[in-house]
C-alpha cells in the first residue's frame, strides 16, 4: 500500500552521472541531463509517484501490444551479446558463433 | 477551376449545408473548429496558419450526406478538402485553399463482420487499433498497421495507400482492403474492387478501378466505406534485433534474411548510426546500447507457433551471419512493441549545442532498392547535415530502411530519414530552407531509380513538383484522369501539381 | 478578436504559462490520444481532443483565436488522463525527461482563464456558488429542497459511534455522504470490523477538487486551506481519502497549495483494505455469488496506476467470478463522471457510461463493480437501462464481511438483479 508524504515524492535523490547527456536518480531510471533542458523547454517538478507510474505503464503498455497481436511472444531464449563487442562476419564454412 | 481560395462561405451555401446534414453541430464555421483542422503531423507553417484554414467543417453520417455535399461544391466551385485521422506525414488533409473540411470520424461504425467469407466492413472514420480490439473477440484482426496504427483512420489508409509495418507477411493497406465505396468528385456513389464482387479478391474483369483510387490522397474523391481482410490472429511473434558497428554489415545480413525465403517474416529493418545515436538519447527505454554499435536490424516473424518456432531459429543464424550482435531477449521484446511509440518524441530534438529543443518530424518515405541504400544514405546525411549547419532549427534524426513489397522482402525498402524541425522558429526563410531540403532529399531518391514516396504520399511542397518527372508518360494520364472525373478541380485541388489538368 | 474583458493580458498570462505545454504536443501531433479519449469516442468532434487543447493554445499565441472562441470546447473533458498517459511523449518519454503531457493542468488553466474573463459555464457557476455557501457539493439536486450542507454532513453516520477528530480520519466526501450513503457507511464499518482506528473531521468541508477542475482556483484553495486548518486542529497526521477524486485532489492540488507545509500522509482506501485483507485483519467469509466486471476508475487507474488492489479485493471475495478486462484497455474506458462534465453536458456523461455498460454487456456478467462513488451515478442510470447492476467495491466489501451496510445508493436504485 502506498502512502503519499511530501517528502519522499518531492525531495530528489542525488543525481549520478551515466554518460553524456544521461543521469540517474532513481534505480533504473534514466533522466536527461537537467543542463540540456531548461534553456528551450523547461522540466517539470514531478513527484516520485508520477514517474513510477510512467515507467510503470510504459511496461503494461508494452506487454499489452504483445498480446494485442499475437497469442504468444516467443524470444531466441539467448543473453544480450552486446559486452562481447563487434562480431566478425563468419565464412559460409565455419560454425555458427 | 477555383483561382484563390475560399475563406468564407455564402450564407447560401451554409444553410445548404445545415438542410442537407439536418443535424445541430454538424455543419462548423467557427474559428476553433476551422483552426483545428489545418494542419496534420508532418511539418507545419505555424507562421502561416490561417492561410491553411478551411471556411467551414462538415461531419457527415452516410454516404449520400457526403455525396450531397461534393455536388453543392461542384455547383457552388467551392473546393472540398477530404479529413480522415488528419494523422498523414504529407499534406493530403491540409486546405491549401480553403473550402469546406469533409471530416469522416463520425462514420467510424462497424458494419458487419463476415467471419465465413472473412471480411470485415466498416466505415472511413474507424482506427484500426480500435477495430482489432473488436475483431480479438473473434481471434482475428486486421494487419495494417503503420507507425500510426494506434490514430490514423481506414478512409486516410486508402487515400494513401499506406504502409504497414508487417506487410512483407500480411500485405499492405492496397493489399488489406477488399473493395470499397468511393464518392467521385462530381458526387456520384459507386463501389471500388477487383471487379465487381464486394468480396472478391482477384478478378479479370473491367479496369482495376480499385487501385486508381488506392493512394489518391483524397484528389479523387471520399471514401465512406469499406471492405476489409479478416486474417487470423497470429498465434506467435517473435522478435530480434542484432547490432554491428559497420553499416554495410548490417546492410548485408538483410540481404541474407529477406532472400532466405522465411514465410512468416514480417519486416526486416535497418537503423543506420545517425538512428543509433538519436536513440541513445533516451537510453533509460531500453537496454543502452554501446558506443561501438553504430547500426542495427529488428526483425520479426508472424504466424503459427510451429512455423514461427522454427523460423525463429533461422532467423538467429542468418541475423549473425555477418557479425550481428543479438541485443538479448528484454530488448528484442521491448524495442519491437514501442515501434509504434518510440521514435517520434519532440523532446529528442537537440541543437547543436546539444540542448533540447522540441521539434516536429519530417519523415521522408522513398521507396529505394537494396543495391543503392548505401550511397542514399551517404548522400542524404550530408544534404541534411548542409542544412541543418545553415539554418540552426534541423536535427538528423537518423535513416530506417524498411521492407516495402507486400510479400517480396526483398523487393524494395521504404527508405526514410528523420528530421526534426524547430517548428517554433519557422518564419518564411526558414520554411523556404526546408522545401529546399525537402527538394533536394527526394531528388536523390529519383536519381537512384526509386520513387519519392513508398506511402505518404507527395502532395506538399518540396515532393509535388517532382511527382510529373517521377511519373514520366504516366502524369498524362494522370492529368487526363484527374480533369475526366473532376471538372471542376472541386476535390483537394492543389495537390500534387494536379492544377495542370486545367491549364 | 473577441471583446473579452480587460486588455488580453490574462491570456497572454495563460499563453505563456503553457506555451511549452502547448508545443511538445503541437510539434508531435500524433494524436494517440485521440481514440483514448472518452468525450472524443462520443463526439467524434477534433474540437474536443487533447490535440486540440494545446493546439489552441499556440492559436492564441499565434493571434488566431480568443479564449471565448474556445471556451465551450474545453468543457468537453473530465479530466481523466487517459491522454497523458497514452501520450508517447509520457509513455515512452515522460520520465526521462522529467516533462510529459499534462492536459489536465491545461484545461483546468483554461477553464480559470474562463472564470477570468467571466465565461465561465452558468451551470458550473452555481454548481460552485452554491458549494460555497453549503461547503459541500450540492449533490442532492439545486433545488434545495433535499439536505445538503454542513448541518447534515455526518448524518450518514447514525448509529455507528464515529468519533470526531484522531491522529487518522476518513475524510467523507460529498457524494457519499450525502448521495450515496451506503459507500460511506460501508467504508466506516470495514474500517472498524478491521480494527482501524479513525475520526470524522471536525467541519467535512468538500476538498476543494471539483471547484480546481472547473476553474474556480482561488474557491479550491480556500477549501483546502480549511480543510487543511481542520486537520491541524485536531493533530491529524493521516487522511484516508474514500474517493478517488479526494486523492487526486489531496496528493496533486493541495502539495502544489501548500509544498512541503503539506505534512499530512494519504492513502487510498482500496490499496487500505487490500492490504487489510492480506494481512488478514479484514476475514470475507460471506460468499457473493456474482459474475462481475470492474471498472477501472480514471482517477484511480490512469492518474495513479492504482489497479492491482481492486481487483486483490476482487478476487478475495467468496463466490465471486471476475470477469476481468486488463487495465491498459481501461485507458479508453470512462463513467463520464468527472471534471464537471455531468453538470454542463449531461448527454454526453450519459453516452459514455452507456458506452461503458455496453462493454460490460458483453461479458455476459451480473455485476459492474467500480471503486469511484461519482462513476457509480451515471453508471447506475445506464446500467438499470441494460439490466447490469453497478455495484461499489467496498460495499461488497462489507457484505462479504457480514455487515449490515445501511444507507441509501442514491435515486437510482438497482431494478433489476439476476
Amino acid at each position: 500500500m502506498r502512502k503519499f508524504v511530501y517528502k519522499r515524492e518531492f525531495v530528489r535523490p542525488e543525481a549520478t552521472r551515466v554518460s553524456d547527456g544521461v543521469i540517474m536518480r532513481l534505480d533504473d531510471v534514466y533522466e536527461v541531463d537537467p543542463d540540456l533542458m531548461n534553456r528551450h523547454f523547461h522540466q517539470q517538478e514531478m513527484p516520485r509517484w508520477d514517474t513510477e507510474r510512467i515507467v510503470a505503464s510504459r511496461n503494461d503498455h508494452l506487454s499489452w501490444m504483445h498480446t494485442h497481436f499475437a497469442d504468444e511472444t516467443l524470444v531466441a531464449g539467448e543473453e544480450s551479446e552486446l559486452d562481447l563487442g563487434p562480431g566478425q562476419p563468419r565464412d559460409a564454412s565455419a560454425e555458427p558463433q | 477551376m477555383t483561382a484563390s481560395p475560399t475563406v468564407e462561405l455564402d450564407r447560401a451555401v451554409v444553410a445548404d449545408l445545415e438542410a442537407i446534414m439536418d443535424e445541430p453541430g454538424s455543419v462548423l464555421t467557427d474559428v476553433s473548429s476551422r483552426a483545428n483542422r489545418s494542419r496534420v503531423p508532418a511539418p507545419f507553417p505555424v507562421h502561416r496558419w490561417a492561410e491553411h484554414m478551411p471556411a467551414a467543417v462538415v461531419l457527415p453520417r452516410t454516404a449520400e450526406q457526403v455525396s450531397e455535399i461534393v455536388k453543392l461544391a461542384n455547383r457552388a466551385r467551392v473546393p472540398v478538402v477530404p479529413r480522415a485521422g488528419g494523422t498523414g506525414l504529407n499534406d493530403g488533409a491540409v486546405p491549401l485553399r480553403g473550402g469546406i473540411v469533409v471530416d469522416v470520424k463520425r462514420m467510424n461504425q462497424i458494419k458487419e463482420i463476415d467471419m465465413i467469407d472473412r471480411t470485415v466492413t466498416v466505415g472511413p472514420g474507424i482506427n484500426m487499433l480500435k477495430l482489432n480490439e473488436e475483431l480479438g473477440k473473434y481471434h482475428v484482426f486486421h494487419p495494417d498497421t503503420p507507425a500510426s496504427y494506434p490514430c490514423s483512420l481506414v478512409g486516410g489508409r486508402i487515400a494513401c495507400s499506406g504502409f504497414s509495418l508487417l506487410g512483407s507477411r500480411f500485405g499492405h493497406t492496397r493489399d488489406l482492403v477488399i473493395s470499397f465505396e468511393i464518392v467521385l468528385p462530381t458526387g456520384e456513389i459507386i463501389r471500388v474492387g477487383d471487379g465487381g464482387g464486394k468480396k472478391i479478391r482477384k478478378s479479370s474483369t473491367g479496369f482495376h478501378l480499385k487501385h486508381l483510387f488506392m493512394g489518391h490522397q483524397g484528389t479523387l474523391g471520399i471514401v465512406t466505406e469499406a471492405t476489409l481482410e479478416l486474417v487470423p490472429k497470429p498465434e506467435a511473434e517473435f522478435a530480434a534485433f542484432f547490432a554491428f558497428d559497420d553499416y554495410l554489415r548490417a546492410h548485408r545480413t538483410v540481404h541474407g534474411i529477406v532472400t532466405s525465403g522465411i514465410a512468416t517474416l514480417a519486416g526486416t529493418v535497418i537503423f543506420d548510426e545517425k538512428k543509433v545515436e538519436y536513440l541513445r538519447r533516451d537510453d533509460e527505454a531500453f537496454i543502452p546500447m554501446p558506443p561501438w554499435v553504430n547500426s542495427v536490424v529488428a526483425t520479426a516473424l508472424y504466424g503459427t507457433k510451429a512455423e514461427v518456432s522454427e523460423a525463429s531459429k533461422i532467423l538467429m543464424d542468418l541475423g549473425r551471419r555477418e557479425g550481428g550482435r543479438y541485443t538479448g531477449d528484454e530488448m528484442a521484446v521491448g524495442d519491437w512493441a514501442s515501434r509504434h511509440d518510440r521514435y517520434a518524441n519532440p523532446l529528442h530534438g537537440r541543437l547543436a549545442d546539444g540542448s533540447v529543443a522540441p521539434m516536429s518530424w519530417h519523415c521522408e518515405d522513398a521507396s529505394l532498392n537494396w543495391s543503392v541504400i548505401p550511397q542514399v544514405r551517404e548522400e542524404w546525411t550530408a544534404i541534411t547535415q548542409k542544412y541543418v549547419d545553415r539554418y540552426g532549427i534541423f536535427d538528423n534524426w537518423g535513416m530506417y530502411c524498411y521492407t516495402n513489397a507486400s510479400y517480396k522482402p526483398w523487393g524494395d525498402y521504404l527508405v526514410e530519414i528523420d528530421i526534426g524541425i524547430w517548428e517554433e522558429k519557422l518564419d518564411d526563410e526558414k520554411w523556404a530552407g526546408w522545401v529546399d531540403l525537402k527538394r533536394e532529399i527526394a531528388k536523390v531518391s529519383l536519381a537512384h531509380g526509386g520513387s519519392i514516396s513508398s506511402c505518404h504520399g507527395t502532395t506538399r511542397a518540396g515532393d509535388a513538383e517532382l511527382v510529373p518527372e517521377e511519373m514520366g508518360g504516366g502524369w498524362d494520364v494522370m492529368l487526363k484522369i484527374k480533369r475526366a472525373l473532376d471538372p471542376n478541380n472541386i476535390m483537394n485541388p492543389g495537390k500534387q501539381m494536379l492544377d495542370q489538368a486545367y491549364e | 478578436m473577441s471583446q473579452s474583458s480587460g486588455n488580453g493580458e490574462l491570456q497572454r498570462d495563460f499563453v505563456e504559462k503553457w506555451r511549452e505545454n502547448g508545443y511538445n504536443c503541437f510539434s508531435s501531433g500524433h494524436k494517440f490520444c485521440r481514440e483514448v479519449c472518452p468525450v472524443m469516442q462520443v463526439t467524434r468532434n477534433e474540437n474536443h481532443t487533447p490535440t486540440a487543447f494545446h493546439a489552441n493554445i499556440i492559436a492564441m499565441d499565434k493571434g488566431l483565436l480568443d479564449i471565448e472562441d474556445v471556451a465551450d470546447d474545453y468543457v468537453h473533458c473530465t479530466q481523466c488522463g487517459g491522454c497523458e498517459i497514452r501520450c508517447p511523449n509520457t509513455l515512452f518519454v515522460g520520465d526521462f525527461y522529467q516533462a510529459r503531457t499534462e492536459t489536465v493542468k491545461v484545461v483546468r488553466a483554461a477553464r480559470a482563464l474562463m472564470v477570468d474573463e467571466g465565461l465561465d459555464r452558468d451551470g458550473w457557476k452555481l454548481w460552485n456558488r452554491l458549494t460555497d455557501e453549503l461547503k459541500n457539493e450540492p449533490v442532492l439536486g439545486i433545488e434545495g429542497d433535499r439536505p445538503t450542507g454542513q448541518d447534515h454532513v455526518r448524518d450518514w453516520a447514525e448509529g455507528l459511534d464515529l468519533p470526531v477528530g484522531g491522529e487518522t480520519i476518513m475524510f467523507a466526501d460529498c457524494e457519499a455522504a450525502f448521495y450515496r450513503t451506503s459507500n460511506t457507511r460501508a467504508t466506516a464499518q470495514v474500517l472498524q470490523k478491521a480494527g482501524v482506528e479513525f475520526g470524522l473531521m471536525n467541519e467535512q468541508w468538500c476538498c476543494g477538487g471539483p471547484a480546481a477542475e472547473m476553474g474556480y482556483v482561488d474557491q479550491s484553495r480556500a477549501f483546502a486551506e480549511h480543510n487543511l486548518a481542520d486537520w491541524r486542529a485536531s493533530g491529524v497526521k493521516r487522511v484516508i481519502a474514500i474517493e478517488p477524486h479526494d486523492y487526486i485532489h489531496f496528493t496533486e492540488d493541495y502539495p502544489a497549495y501548500f509544498g512541503e507545509d503539506f505534512d499530512i500522509e494519504v492513502v487510498q482506501i482500496v490499496e487500505l483494505v487490500a492490504e487489510l485483507i492480506k494481512d488478514g485483519r479484514l476475514k470475507l467469509e460471506h460468499p457473493i455469488n456474482k459474475t462481475v466486471t470492474y471498472h477501472d476508475p480514471c482517477r484511480l487507474n490512469k492518474r495513479k496506476n492504482i489497479h492491482e488492489a481492486p481487483r486483490y479485493i476482487l478476487r478475495s471475495i467468496p463466490g465471486l467470478v471476475l470477469e476481468d478486462v486488463d487495465h491498459v484497455t481501461q485507458w479508453s474506458y470512462c463513467s463520464g463522471g468527472g471534471g464537471g462534465l455531468p453538470i454542463e453536458k449531461p448527454e454526453i456523461t450519459a453516452e459514455i457510461s452507456d458506452m461503458r455498460l455496453a462493454r460490460a454487456k458483453e461479458l455476459d456478467v451480473d455485476m459492474l463493480v467500480s471503486a469511484c462513488v461519482w462513476s457509480e451515478r451515471p453508471l447506475a442510470r445506464a446500467g438499470d437501462e441494460v439490466g447490469i447492476e453497478v455495484a461499489d467495491i467496498i460495499e461488497l466489501v462489507a457484505e462479504s464481511a457480514g455487515i449490515e451496510v445501511g444507507g441509501s445508493r442514491g435515486v437510482s436504485q438497482p431494478t433489476v438483479s439476476r
